[in-house]
């Protein structure tokens, strides 16, 4: 069997090897982890692996930020992140040594952490696997990710927000999310939709609302006046436009008469993402009509005139095609019910690349 | 020298003798009360009115004499009680404190303010009976309705005892009806972190909504007052890209407003406006030989003179039919004082920039008279 030329390396990665040495070590293998290839030759050696997992928690903060940044590049690999998670160092798995540091407040370097967490989560059956590690800590991290001030090494941690989203796609999350516990987390999430400062944040935010949605048993609660998720989700699709009297009227209160700076939210996605996910609560007739009592169809009018993306404008016209009709012209309680035959499918397909090639 | 001395020792009594001896004495005693006038006791309260009498005693009284007016004695105690060189602040704030509460459990809240306030001024150093004053003060206010009062005393309370729920629940309520709903948030939430109070929480959400309806009040006020200025300052630019000369106005930016509305009683709301980018102005017709006028609001400048003269002709006042729209000039005083003849057939914009035409009180002012006659040329005359 021939040696794996980075055994010669493992040496200088111990805890104990010359400052110097690590670091000439670690560079070299960072510029490894650049490349697809790189990473699965590092993949291959499992003691590296573990040297470079031991040495996020080095004394000197430049050996850390590099192993922390390796390791971001290895996670942000399918197999990369399927394979790290394996490791258990100590009496701790990988996952709970990241959350460990997140939860630090004097580690320098945890949104290195954090995007880590946000790649290995990505991939929906790690999340079941890794589940188990994160459900105890669900509470801790969400109050650190609301505390902007929690890191005291300059870290903002915004990349929790993603990490909440990739998580979303698991029942049990779903479930953590929306019940007193003894807060329900949406709640303390729903703010960030509009923070900002950060479209990572605002983004990792609305996924999960967004996952929520797919999900029509949660949409009572989505909808439910004390959430306000309305309020929250319509406003990065205002700019500053008029509505008549009567049509203000209907929008919930904080949206009506927006000042003359307001803008809507530049990221393409995020547009995107809020569309779809008043796409989702259109499933239900309940949802419907709660949609329409609150004017959500003005909004979309008005943003289809602003819109230039032919992505989000066919998904504008999809809400809009649903909400503007009556209750019996929709003729289904549940669309989430409805069977598609799979040759309308292929036609309705063909039809939305017809439009949107023909915006373009 | 003779010694004699009496050795008259006396025997000590006896017991039978000292017993007839007791007896003797109350004997005597009783014959000397016995011999004493009898009289009645009268200074006492009569027996059929002991209550009323009571009542009156500045020491048992219950309340305060309907007249107001206190037996000396009465007023002594009070006096003692309220006397700053006969008890120590703390016992003066004490006694304040009472007749404060005093007043208040009757429902005098005004008098009880007095009390309290009385109390207050005392400034002595227990800081649990400043809070109570405090407090109870606040308490007052609120029943008065004086809600910014009772916020304010509320306050000054939770800076003597940071601690005391009773007041800062009031300073919550009070702010919510002074409609200060940040305070009022803010007081519920450090409520909350205590105790988890329904009532409080039910407050905070009221507070929340109010002040998001107050918040979108003021949004929607302010785009109105922005439209309202936008329209001015449009109603403005437009009338000078006309090069309509306007009285009391140096230059352009001597416009505005003030100086268009029209001086004429009733007026008000026909000042000048735009309607589709077109000016509609108020006008006056002068009719000096019947010392008549005719005010007509909105006319269109792009509509000629004559159709507002068609409005008004035949006029009642005009019972030999003299006016009408093609015997008549129409005459209008330039800021040089003199008097220009019109063409009715222009349009009003047209005849508004007129070589000496001068807008007074923002209305446009036509003098009327028969073609040819004596009062025209009378009228001519007199200018020159």
């Amino acid at each position: 069997m021939a040696k794996d030329p980075l055994d010669e390396m493992i040496q200088f990665l111990k805890p104990q090897a010359r400052i110097d040495l690590k670091h000439i070590a670690l560079d070299h293998l960072l510029g490894l982890s650049g490349t697809e290839d790189g990473i699965n030759v590092l993949l291959k050696n499992e003691k590296i692996i573990q040297s470079i997992i031991e040495l996020t928690n080095d004394k000197v903060d430049e050996i850390n930020k590099n192993a922390l940044l390796l390791l971001v590049n290895v996670t942000a690999n399918t197999t990369g992140a399927s394979e790290i998670i394996k490791y258990k160092p100590s009496y701790k798995n990988v996952i709970e040594i990241f959350i460990g540091y997140v939860l630090d407040q004097q580690k320098k370097d945890a949104d290195a952490v954090c995007m880590i967490l946000s790649n290995i989560t990505r991939q929906e059956n790690i999340v079941e696997e890794c589940l188990d590690s994160f459900m105890p800590h669900l509470n801790d991290l969400l109050n650190v990710f609301v505390n902007l001030d929690y890191n005291k090494k300059g870290s903002k941690l915004h990349y929790l927000a993603p990490m909440f989203s990739n998580l979303s796609c698991s029942p049990r999350i779903r479930k953590w999310l929306t019940e007193e516990n003894p807060y329900v987390p949406l709640l303390k999430l729903l703010p960030f939709c509009n923070y900002e400062q950060s479209v990572i944040l605002r983004g990792g935010v609305i996924g999960t609302i967004r996952n929520l949605s797919f999900d029509t048993k949660y949409h009572d609660f989505l909808l439910s006046n004390d959430l306000e998720l309305l309020t929250y989700l319509l406003s990065p699709l205002m700019g500053n436009e008029d509505y008549p009297d009567d049509e203000m009227d209907k929008l919930p209160i904080a949206l009506q008469y927006l000042p003359k700076e307001k803008q809507r939210d530049a990221d393409v996605d995020i547009r995107k993402m809020i569309i779809e996910t008043l796409n989702q609560l259109c499933a239900q007739r309940k949802g419907r009509e709660i949609l329409r009592d609150n004017g959500v169809y003005y909004v979309l009018r008005e943003n289809h005139k602003w819109e230039k993306d032919p992505n989000i404008l066919l998904a504008c016209e999809n809400v809009v095609d649903i909400l503007i009709q009556k209750e019996d012209e929709v003729g289904a309680e549940d669309l989430t019910t409805v069977e598609i035959p799979e040759d309308m499918t292929e036609k309705f397909q063909k039809m939305d690349e017809e439009y949107i090639n023909s915006v373009k | 020298m003779s010694d004699k001395t009496e050795t008259n020792k006396k025997a000590p009594m006896t017991d039978v003798e000292r017993l007839a001896l007791c007896q003797k004495l109350d004997e005597e005693l009783d014959d000397f009360i016995n011999s004493l006038e009898k009289k009645r006791y009268t200074d006492g309260w009569p027996e059929d009115r002991w209550e009323e009498e009571m009542d009156k005693h500045p020491f048992f009284m219950k309340s305060v004499p309907k007249d107001g007016e206190l037996s000396p004695l009465a007023e002594g105690l009070a006096k003692l009680k309220y006397d700053p060189e006969e008890n120590t602040p703390l016992e003066l704030a004490n006694s304040y404190k009472e007749d404060g509460n005093f007043n208040f459990k009757h429902k005098n809240y005004r008098l009880a303010l007095l009390g309290y306030t009385e109390g207050i001024k005392v400034r002595c150093d227990d800081a649990d009976v400043n809070a109570s004053l405090y407090n109870n003060r606040a308490a007052a206010h609120w029943y008065l309705k004086n809600y910014r009062s009772a916020l304010l005393d509320s306050e000054k309370a939770l800076t003597f005892d940071p601690k005391h729920n009773k007041a800062r629940t009031r300073a919550a309520n009070s702010a919510f009806e002074a409609k200060k709903y940040d305070t009022c948030i803010d007081h519920c939430q450090k409520l909350l972190e205590s105790k988890n109070d329904k009532e409080v929480v039910e407050l905070l959400n009221k507070a929340k909504k109010s002040k998001m309806v107050q918040e979108r009040d003021e949004r929607k006020k302010g785009r109105s007052d922005a439209k309202r200025n936008e329209d001015k300052d449009e109603l403005i630019k437009t009338i000078i890209k006309r090069g309509i000369k306007i009285s009391k106005c140096d230059d352009e930016d001597d416009i505005d407003l003030s100086k268009l509305e029209p001086t004429l009683p009733g007026a008000h709301d026909a000042i000048v406006h735009i309607e589709d980018g077109v000016l509609m102005w108020p006008i006056l017709f002068l009719y000096p030989e019947h010392q008549m006028t005719d005010f007509i609001k909105g006319c269109p400048e792009n509509v000629p003179l004559i159709r507002q003269l068609q409005q008004v002709f035949p006029a009642p006042w005009d019972a030999e039919g003299k006016y009408m729209c093609n015997n008549v000039n129409v005459y209008y005083e330039g800021y040089d004082k003199m008097p220009h003849i019109v063409d009715p057939n222009e349009n009003l914009g047209d005849i508004l920039v007129s070589k000496y035409f001068e807008l007074k009180g923002g209305t446009a002012a036509f003098f009327i008279l028969p073609r040819g006659s004596v009062i025209e040329r009378n009228y001519i005359e007199c200018h020159i």
